[in-house]
């Protein structure tokens, strides 16, 4: 998560600019896709002057789109590209896709990649089953961590300064019967968590959604994303999940771990 | 809102120096340079591109850096983008549909030409518009059905249907007449959508109802497809359709393109939309065959 400068000695003033200027697209959620320079002013604890300012040299780059005389502003091309560059590119993800795609073709249910993303679950790769989630779940797209099976693995992989601070982050409101809904609780699960190396959501983030993730770690052996198997509570029963299901995702990511050392040892692209 | 109107109105048509920042606008640069390839940059070639001096570009890099933007890979000296990036701007947008993307560019439409603005899809041989935004005139409800060859965003979305598609509709379906001047006869359709598919845009000239006027331009999604259409349409004899093609031709297809941009810039995103796996085609590692059992 970008913090504030510390180390600003060599190029306060750049820091600064450069992290206001981006703080403007962080404003920006699914909720609230379109701002004023007012919401924007107010987001950024700022004079409406210095926003404007900033907001001018976004949309001046495409960071911005301004619509109506300039009151309202979206995110621009630039910045969705950014995004969608910033996935694709990533060694990660590169390292990722054949074995995605062959736990997918030998399990037949929806495979996703996941990383945490100040406190929120970002799905960067997806490959879906048809007809299991109704809902239009997209690349790119956030969901809350205390409820799903990779925001429990990735929390409970974390460092325990990071830790509190993403579980501050969590509304822990109950989406099910089963959502844990405490800190405490939480805390107890993500021990059990780290103890048996996956995690489960059983029905926690919806009636009937069943997972399990397993841990993909980069070359200094720290876990940077999970990869998940999601499916209907319907066709998958606990005991598959905590078994063969569990033993899959696992494979699946120590072997795209070892492809990220692999590439990491050969200093470069595969 | 009076500082903001100060500010607003302080500010003309002041062009891109004067609200201009420049550390900002280096910084953008930078992100907006490694999103455009598809590998990260050493310091050396971000100053050759940018114009920089080393000095220059190794101090943007480090703020993003230090930001988590970029992380710096130290045996090859690469800067690359990190899943941060995700949040200026990226997730916001990414679970919106169509018409939500596409709404703001219709409001701007509606805005700048105080004309009735549609975006419409195709169904059947009909149209549906799922968003309209209306001068003060009447043109029926949100989600009535127009027929698409009396309507110019009608004749748009057929225009570019697969030739097949267009074809059995031109043939299967019994045209109607609402006005003497409604086109009902296939060939003289054929040629009305051949028409509109060459020239980017699509009119209507009392069609559907004497003195109404309408003009259309295509949106495609990342695959080329045509998946709706935006429409000014004005009633009331105000216009000749000379003028509205004169007045709202560029309008219309300058919205149209930018919603399409927007389309085409969220997707192809993954391996289901064409790019070959990278590691070569992917097998089940044999243990995995296994899962398939039940």
């Amino acid at each position: 998560m970008p913090r504030t400068s510390k180390s600003g000695k060599r190029t306060p003033y750049q820091i600064d600019v450069i992290e206001r200027g981006l703080g403007v697209l962080r404003l920006f959620t699914p909720s609230r896709h379109v701002l004023s320079l007012r919401d924007i002013a107010q987001g950024l604890h700022c004079v409406p002057s210095t926003a404007l300012r900033l907001v001018r040299t976004l949309c001046d780059l495409g960071f911005l789109q301004e619509m109506q005389g300039r009151t309202l502003y979206r995110p621009g091309i630039a910045a969705i590209g950014l995004g969608k560059s910033s996935i694709v590119n990533a060694r990660l993800h590169r390292a990722a896709l054949p074995h995605l795609r062959a736990l997918h073709e030998s399990s037949h249910h929806s495979i996703n990649l996941d990383v945490l993303l100040d406190g929120s679950i970002c799905h960067v790769e997806r490959f879906k089953e048809k007809d299991i989630l109704p809902t239009a779940v997209r690349i790119g797209s956030l969901f809350p961590a205390y409820c799903t099976a990779p925001g429990k693995l990735l929390m409970a992989f974390q460092s325990s300064q990071e830790r509190a601070r993403t579980l501050r982050t969590q509304s822990f409101a109950p989406l099910t019967a089963r959502t844990i809904t405490s800190r405490t609780a939480m805390l107890r699960e993500l021990r059990a968590v780290r103890k048996a190396g996956f995690a489960i959501a059983d029905c926690e983030m919806a009636e009937d959604l069943r997972a399990v993730s397993a841990p993909v770690c980069d070359r200094h052996g720290e876990v940077v994303a999970a990869v998940t198997l999601v499916g209907s509570s319907r066709t998958i029963p606990v005991r598959m999940l905590r078994g063969p299901y569990a033993d899959g995702v696992r494979e699946a990511a120590e072997y795209i771990s070892a492809d990220l050392r692999r590439i990491a040892s050969s200093g470069g692209a595969p | 809102m009076t500082v903001i109107a100060k500010i607003q109105s302080g500010e003309t048509a002041a062009g891109t120096s004067r609200y201009h920042i420049t550390a900002l606008a280096r910084g953008l640069q930078l992100l907006a340079m490694l999103a455009a390839r598809r590998s990260g940059m050493t310091v050396s070639a971000i100053a050759a591109e940018s114009g920089w001096t080393i000095t220059t570009a190794f101090r943007v890099a480090s703020t993003l850096c230090h930001l988590g933007y970029l992380e710096h890979d130290k045996r090859s000296g690469d800067y690359e983008l990190t899943y941060h990036c995700l949040s200026l701007g990226y997730s916001a947008t990414v679970s919106l549909e169509l018409t939500e993307i596409a709404f703001p560019d219709l409001q701007k439409l509606h805005d700048e030409t105080h004309e009735s603005v549609f975006l419409s899809i195709l169904a059947g041989a009909d149209i549906i518009s799922t968003v309209r935004l209306l001068r003060s005139e009447r043109f029926g409800a949100l989600g009535d059905r127009f027929p698409a060859h009396a309507t110019p965003n009608g004749k748009m979305l057929i225009a570019h249907l697969p030739a097949r598609d267009q074809e059995r509709l031109l043939t299967g379906t019994r045209w109607m007449s609402f006005t003497p001047k409604t086109i009902v006869d296939p060939a003289q359709l054929r040629k009305e959508f051949e028409k509109a598919r060459l020239a980017g845009f699509a009119v209507t000239d009392d069609e559907l109802v004497v003195g109404t006027r309408g003009i259309a331009a295509p949106i495609f999604d990342w695959d080329g497809q045509c998946v709706a259409a935006v429409a000014i349409v004005c009633a009331g004899k105000r216009l000749t359709v000379a003028q509205v093609i004169e007045r709202y031709c560029g309008p219309v297809q300058i919205t149209a393109e930018r919603i399409s941009a927007l389309l085409r810039a969220r997707y192809p995103i993954s391996h289901d939309i064409g790019d070959p796996p990278p590691n070569g085609p992917a097998k089940a590692p044999p243990r995995l065959r296994r899962l398939r059992k039940k």
